[in-house]
């Protein structure tokens, strides 16, 4: 059935080709036996006679294996079933490809390999466990976003790799270890015979130093088992590996010292040379970096700074009112009061901190005497509203609170902290401050005041304007009358304790 | 999985054998002895579920209960589905004997689908107790919930549950007819036609299966999302399917002596299935887990938040246990796979796990501590009884191996290095 029935060519068309093979063979098999020092031992029981017994290459040296040759897979778990049951324990059964039962026929144990994979997995995670903790935990404490230094979920990852890696290495290495592998030579390939094993043919070999072993009666045994042909392989007089493998073996090792050394003289020596680069990323680059310098220029300075008298593109911003809260010609009275825009902040730093309670003493703010805009300088209407209450919720309302009085989470926490430093928001209902003009307003969000940072870099300008309406809104709304309320929203007043 | 056969074995010692036990391997009169038993349990359970949710919690309670019962029931038949195709689009040689009873798990979908009705009649009627996103209340309250109306309406959710229902008959009718057809006549084209079939089927199935997941249990949070979900249910599925595979098998082979093709090795790898795919239930869950724990946004992290407080910290942390680690550990023994007392064991204890894992889903959006009672206890039983029934109807007296497959032979030859 499986022969007509063909839809995975790829399983079943080769075994039918060994089959296919191995009938070609054993009609044609022709060879003839050289030599048979050990005589017909016994005449063959199996399918096929026995045709000989037959030394390969060097019989000085003393026997290392026999070499039994079968032509079924049935025959060679047959024997092999015999020997074991005989109590030899050093044999080996070699064939073409796998062949169920033949590890039961041989009473070969279930590997030990599980358990160093096993091991080793664990061996994985605790490696993993022990890097993580004291690279992130111990050595280099290093606190990203609140979250904890060690902690299992961001562990796991790491702990499966390792787990992985280990598992998988071990698993290689230690098959390897438990074949003993890698083998350069084995005294049975000096039988030419034994080449079809690649193909076609079933062999059963028996190792010398089996103690079991006895030349004549294993031998008997063998032929005894239906084996077509039985020959001994010698040990190999040692043979030395060859030269040139001998030679680049050795170069290798040579050649792998030099970089260990080198890191280790580099590790152990100072030096004040540059550093060697062996690949040029972008670490070194062929320009000047910030806060550099430079012999190009007579004051040393890789940074230029302006060219005076220009302005770069999309910077003219001529519109006072717009861009600073001045009226037109503002800037000609900043000068005039010597203030320079980029230092208010720092002057004024302290003025109105509660924390100095000697009000009179403090001298007149600069910025009082500057020609401030009464008006918003760009058309009022429902949207800007709209945007200027989202942009304070999201930029002021952290500190300033949502409506505006100074208490926004941030503010109420650091108090709560009492760390000292912390200068509260001010109230926007406070008499000053819905009295300021709206220029000196948009004036301190632009370049901060007291504690709080400028904001002109994060909000554009027109943003900066909408906040501000939403923040006169919110004073409006402290002091509304009834009478401002729209009459059908009237009875959904309620009253809210001060 | 093909390794050459020794000649010997391939044409006399299987067909001597052959012969002999597709004779009986059929439910024969077992069938009649568990269908009414289990339908009338079945019935029974509910109505306890029901008398004791009128007492409790009231129609929300019931409606709960039973959609973790029913995921629990129909995740059965979906596992079982997927590793049908999956071993038709493989070729799997090694799987057909335990084939057949998959198929039949799977088909029991079809009176499922009858099952799915309360919900999806409670749905229709405008009940919003179970799926927020059904109360005009709550949507009026959750801008996120608007703006997934479009998806997350009545209408278009009966659509899908019926599309889905649809493509899981389609394809569960498909695969058991033509391997029953196989049964009689036996010609490998039938297996060739069901092998081309199943990759357009099992890319319906994954999508059915991942939208179907998302629609009946996710939605349960309608604000909360996330992309893995689908994959998550899937992998629990598997995990219970195989658990209910082997027992099955264990229990039909001993005390009603059928099902004795399915040797040792069999057992031994549907064992190794059901260990990777809680190997594989526990990689989903956690890759679910830790990228939202790692980003740590107040919208997804609030399901974990739900499921790591009043109590219900305590579910999770069985489920870490007693879903993976003990499990795992157990099944990575060879002899814990190819015993059948200790695999019958790490099956049940996976069985009840995975209703954990359903519970832990689900029952969070009922309340926020855990409560497990009569009602619960009534619907598990209640759903498992028309299951059962359903599944020993389905089984019939058609044979529970198949009979002429063109792998049969090498999977009755099947063996483990």
């Amino acid at each position: 059935m499986e022969r007509s029935f063909r839809i995975r060519p790829n399983g079943i068309s080769s075994k039918f080709e060994v089959k296919q093979a191995m009938a070609d063979h054993s009609h044609s098999e022709t060879n003839p036996v050289t030599s048979t020092p050990h005589g017909e031992a016994s005449p063959g029981t199996g399918e096929a006679a026995v045709r000989g017994v037959a030394p390969a290459a060097d019989p000085k040296q003393p026997v290392a294996y026999v070499l039994a040759e079968y032509s079924t897979p049935e025959a060679l778990v047959k024997a092999a079933r015999q020997v074991y049951q005989q109590g030899y324990t050093k044999f080996d059964a070699h064939s073409p490809f796998p062949i169920h039962g033949i590890d039961d026929a041989m009473g070969i144990k279930f590997t030990r390999l599980p358990w160093f994979t096993f091991f080793a997995g664990g061996l994985g995670i605790i490696t993993a466990t022990l890097l993580i903790y004291f690279t992130n935990k111990e050595w280099y404490p290093y606190l990203i976003s609140g979250k904890p230094l060690f902690s299992i979920p961001s562990a796991a990852p790491v702990m499966f790799e390792l787990m992985v890696l280990f598992a998988a290495i071990t698993t290689l290495f230690g098959m390897l270890a438990l074949n003993r592998l890698p083998l350069f030579t084995h005294p049975l390939f000096q039988s030419t015979r034994f080449q079809r094993v690649t193909n076609d043919k079933f062999f059963l070999s028996i190792d010398a130093r089996d103690p079991k072993y006895k030349s004549e009666k294993t031998i008997q045994l063998l032929t005894g088992l239906g084996a077509e042909y039985v020959e001994t392989c010698h040990k190999e007089a040692s043979a030395p590996l060859p030269w040139a493998f001998r030679t680049a073996v050795f170069l290798g090792l040579l050649l792998a010292m030099v970089p260990v050394s080198m890191v280790a003289w580099k590790r152990s020596t100072y030096s004040r040379e540059p550093r060697i680069r062996v690949i040029f990323d972008m670490v070194s680059q062929p320009k000047k970096k910030t806060q550099t310098t430079s012999t190009l220029w007579q004051d040393g300075r890789a940074m230029r700074p302006w060219v005076e008298g220009t302005i770069a593109k999309g910077e003219l911003k001529a519109d006072d009112a717009f861009y600073r809260g001045l009226k037109p010609g503002g800037l000609n009275a900043v000068a005039a009061t010597t203030v320079s825009m980029t230092n208010l902040v720092a002057n004024q730093d302290g003025a109105a901190a509660p924390a100095t309670p000697a009000a009179p003493a403090t001298p007149p703010d600069p910025l009082d005497k500057l020609p401030w805009i009464e008006d918003f300088p760009l058309e009022v209407t429902p949207e800007l509203m709209k945007r200027g209450q989202e942009r304070y919720n999201i930029y002021c309302a952290t500190c300033h609170g949502l409506g505006g009085a100074g208490n926004g989470l941030v503010s109420i926490r650091a108090i709560e902290l009492a760390e000292g430093t912390w200068v509260p928001p001010v109230t926007f209902h406070s008499e000053g401050l819905r009295k300021q003009p709206i220029g000196r307003m948009f004036h301190s969000i632009s370049n901060g005041v007291r504690k709080m940072p400028g904001y002109g870099d994060q909000i554009p300008e027109r943003d900066r304007w909408a906040i501000l309406l939403y923040v006169r809104a919110l004073q409006k709304s402290k002091y509304a009358p009834l009478s401002d309320v729209p009459p059908e929203k009237v009875n959904q007043l309620t009253d809210v304790a001060p | 999985m093909s390794h050459a056969l020794t000649p010997e074995h391939s044409t006399t010692g299987s067909h001597a054998q052959a012969g002999s036990w597709k004779e009986h391997q059929t439910l024969g009169a077992l069938a009649g002895k568990i269908w009414l038993p289990a339908l009338i349990t079945g019935v029974a359970g509910l109505v306890v579920a029901a008398g004791a949710a009128a007492v409790t919690g009231g129609l929300r309670q019931f409606l709960f209960a039973y959609l973790t019962a029913f995921m629990y029931v129909l995740s059965f038949t979906l596992g079982s589905m997927l590793f049908v195709l999956v071993q038709h689009l493989t070729r799997a040689g090694w799987g057909v004997v335990i084939r057949r009873m998959q198929e039949l798990i799977a088909s029991a979908v079809l009176p499922l689908s009858v099952l799915f009705l309360p919900i999806l009649v409670a749905v229709l009627m405008g009940n919003g107790e179970v799926y927020p996103w059904n109360n005009p209340a709550f949507v009026a309250d959750h801008p996120l919930v608007q703006a997934k109306a479009s998806y997350l309406n009545s209408g278009w959710f009966t659509v899908r549950a019926v599309a889905y229902f649809a493509i899981w008959i389609v394809i569960t009718r498909f695969l058991l007819r033509n391997s029953l057809k196989q049964d009689q006549t036996p010609d490998p084209s039938i297996t060739i036609k069901l092998e081309e079939r199943s990759g357009p089927l099992i890319f319906l199935f994954a999508l059915s299966c991942t939208f179907a997941a998302i629609d009946w249990m996710m939605s349960l949070a309608p604000e909360w999302y996330s992309t893995i979900f689908g994959v998550y249910y899937f992998a629990g599925s598997m995990v219970g399917s195989f658990a209910l595979l082997n027992l099955l098998i264990i229990l039909l082979q001993k005390p009603a002596g059928l099902l004795s093709p399915i040797s040792v090795e069999h057992r031994h790898d549907t064992g190794k299935l059901m260990f990777g795919f809680t190997c594989f239930w526990a990689y989903i869950g956690f890759s679910q887990y830790m990228l939202i724990w790692y980003a740590n946004i107040p919208e997804e992290t609030l399901w974990f938040q739900a499921r790591q407080n009043g109590g219900w910290e305590y579910v999770s942390l069985v489920l870490i246990f007693g879903h993976f680690f003990i499990p795992a550990l157990l099944l990575l023994r060879r002899q814990f796979k190819r015993s059948k007392v200790q695999l019958a064991f790490v099956s049940v204890w996976l069985l009840v796990m995975h209703y954990v894992d359903l519970y832990w889903l689900i029952y969070p959006q009922f309340a926020p501590s855990p409560v497990f009672g009569l009602v619960e206890i009534g619907a598990l039983v209640g759903l498992v009884g028309l299951f059962v029934a359903a599944l020993v109807k389905a089984a019939g007296q058609h044979s529970l191996l198949p009979l002429n497959d063109p792998r049969l032979d090498e999977s009755l030859k099947f063996h483990n290095i």
